[in-house]
């Protein structure tokens, strides 16, 4: 984002004997993050300093461009264009923990949404990785909802909508919004990578994680999530042909993962280590789409239907269903974050779920997934624009 | 959010033939700022609709910004250049001041956002 839109703050950590003020070190590690999660870090990189004698500044501010860090950490949403454009190294890439985000509410306040409530103004966190947190304030007046990237302001606002880390002293309502995810990776040209490597290292220890953990929530496998056929050994039902695709003539010249049989069969993906280097996927583009035939029938049964894989960041997919081959094509989820982690398949390997019930489909047996990322092809950096799809497959399949 | 609509200036060319034929519209003067991709068959266009994260400017002086699927009946204006008087968006939209950030003015994910495509 340009500077209108950055608060940026540079936070000094004066560790005794280490104090050192930023942007007039040059041997002085940077850490760039974003609001939510700087008040999580200053425990965690003090005692990174103290215990290898390197100085750390953390910035705080929109994360891209990097500004001379070294490190960035920020919720998937902020890292997604940063890890697949080759500003951030993938390689390096891991979770630090999950912050929910809260409603701040005056003590005492009746029970029922923000809306219901009836606040004159509510502030919600503004930036990237709060677009989930605004959007579910749309029902409200537009003026009745204050952006804003002051941690100060959010934190003295009466009714608010933020990352725990930024809630004041009302009182603390879940929220159902999704809960942002801390992910950390090295600058691909970070001024000092030798340091940045060693915070790095330093941020997986366990004496890291437990100093994290009073502000983030530990990462962990999604609570509830439905085992895939294939791990359950039952027999696993994914895309058998393509029935159509399409991808915009940009989207064909610039992009470099075009093939759609590229999503049949199981997930299969492998990053290879180097910036847009992968086997095994569809850049869907610029609104671009595949369809395919599963061979055997979805159906509507317990909890999610059907699953799509997609790899790095939580770049949104699109999901039709049909009964045959020519349609029509219901819609069954608009732009749903497809990013959930795939337990023990490196970080960038992802999935999204889709139940057929939002389609009041009972049964379908051909999908249309769709970019819902829809970034202008022409403003792309990589070879991997769009929605990255591995594979599609039946979570409830017709007996 | 606001309802006044917002317009902006585009040009639009074919783009594509394979695997189906493909239109692109883009911002005159800047195309990466407001980029539509769109399949266009049996007098229909359907496609995705983006912005960056800067978002781009109206004519109104309202920034937006756009993640959306438009589709929308071509007819023929009276010039006889192709139009689409009225289609519709799914998806995203915020809205900003010049220099506010993103949906400061609004925020709204929705099935039926409304557009239209004018010849000038």
């Amino acid at each position: 984002m340009r500077g209108r839109t950055a608060v940026a703050a540079a936070l000094l950590l004066a560790t005794p004997g280490l104090i050192a003020r930023a942007g007039t070190d040059r041997g002085q590690l940077r850490l760039r993050t974003s609001e939510a999660f700087a008040p999580c870090l200053t425990p965690a990189v003090q005692a990174f300093s103290r215990e290898s004698g390197l100085s750390v500044a953390i910035d705080v501010g929109d994360l891209d461009p990097p500004r001379g860090a070294d490190v960035v950490i920020g919720d998937d949403a902020e890292m997604t264009r940063m890890l697949e454009g080759g500003v951030a190294d993938l390689a390096t890439s891991f979770d630090l923990g999950s912050l929910p985000w809260v409603m701040v509410v005056p003590a005492g306040s009746p029970a029922g949404s923000l809306s219901a409530l009836g606040a004159d103004r509510v502030s919600v966190m503004g930036g990237q990785a709060s677009r989930a947190a605004r959007e579910s304030l749309q029902t409200m007046p537009a003026e009745h909802v204050r952006v804003s990237r002051d941690a100060d302001e959010l934190r003295h606002a009466r009714y608010a909508l933020v990352p725990r880390s930024l809630a004041g002293p009302g009182e603390q309502r879940p929220s159902g919004v999704r809960p942002l995810m801390a992910v950390t990776a090295m600058i691909t040209d970070a001024p000092h990578p030798d340091g940045a490597r060693a915070l790095l290292a330093f941020l997986r220890t366990d004496r890291a994680r437990r100093l994290l953990t009073p502000c983030l929530d530990a990462p962990a496998p999604e609570a509830g999530a439905k085992a895939s056929t294939a791990r359950s050994g039952a027999a696993a039902a994914f895309a058998q042909s393509v029935v159509d695709w399409w991808l915009p003539e940009c989207t064909l010249v610039h992009n470099g993962y075009n093939d759609a049989n590229k999503v049949l069969s199981g997930p299969d993906a492998v990053f290879l280590g180097v910036k847009d280097q992968y086997t095994g996927i569809m850049s869907l583009g610029q609104g671009g789409y595949v369809t395919v035939d599963m061979g055997d029938t979805a159906i509507d049964g317990p909890g999610p239907d059907v699953r799509v894989y997609q790899v790095t960041g939580i770049e949104p997919v699109t999901l039709y269903a049909a009964t045959s081959a020519q349609g029509p094509f219901n819609l069954v989820a608009l732009r749903e974050d497809c990013g959930t982690r795939v337990p023990g398949a490196g970080n960038w390997e992802r999935y999204c779920d889709f139940d057929l019930r939002n389609a009041g489909m009972a049964e379908a047996r051909y999908f249309k997934i769709e970019d819902g990322e829809i970034y202008p092809c022409l403003a792309g950096g990589t070879i991997t624009e769009g929605a990255d799809i591995d594979a599609i497959e039946i979570l409830n399949k017709k007996p | 959010m606001s309802r006044a609509p917002l317009t902006f200036p585009m040009i639009a060319a074919a783009a594509g033939i394979s695997p189906h034929p493909g239109i692109q519209v883009v911002l005159d003067g800047d195309p990466a700022e407001l980029e539509w991709e769109l399949l266009s068959e049996n007098l229909t266009l359907r496609g995705g609709l983006g912005t960056t994260g800067d978002g781009v400017l109206s004519n109104e002086a309202t920034r937006m910004w756009v993640h959306a699927i438009g589709t929308g009946s071509v007819t023929r204006a009276t010039d006889g250049r192709g139009e689409v008087v009225s289609g519709t968006l799914m998806g995203y939209i915020a809205l900003g001041r010049s220099f506010e950030d993103e949906g400061a003015r609004g925020t709204c994910s929705a099935l039926d956002h409304a557009f239209s495509l004018r010849t000038r």
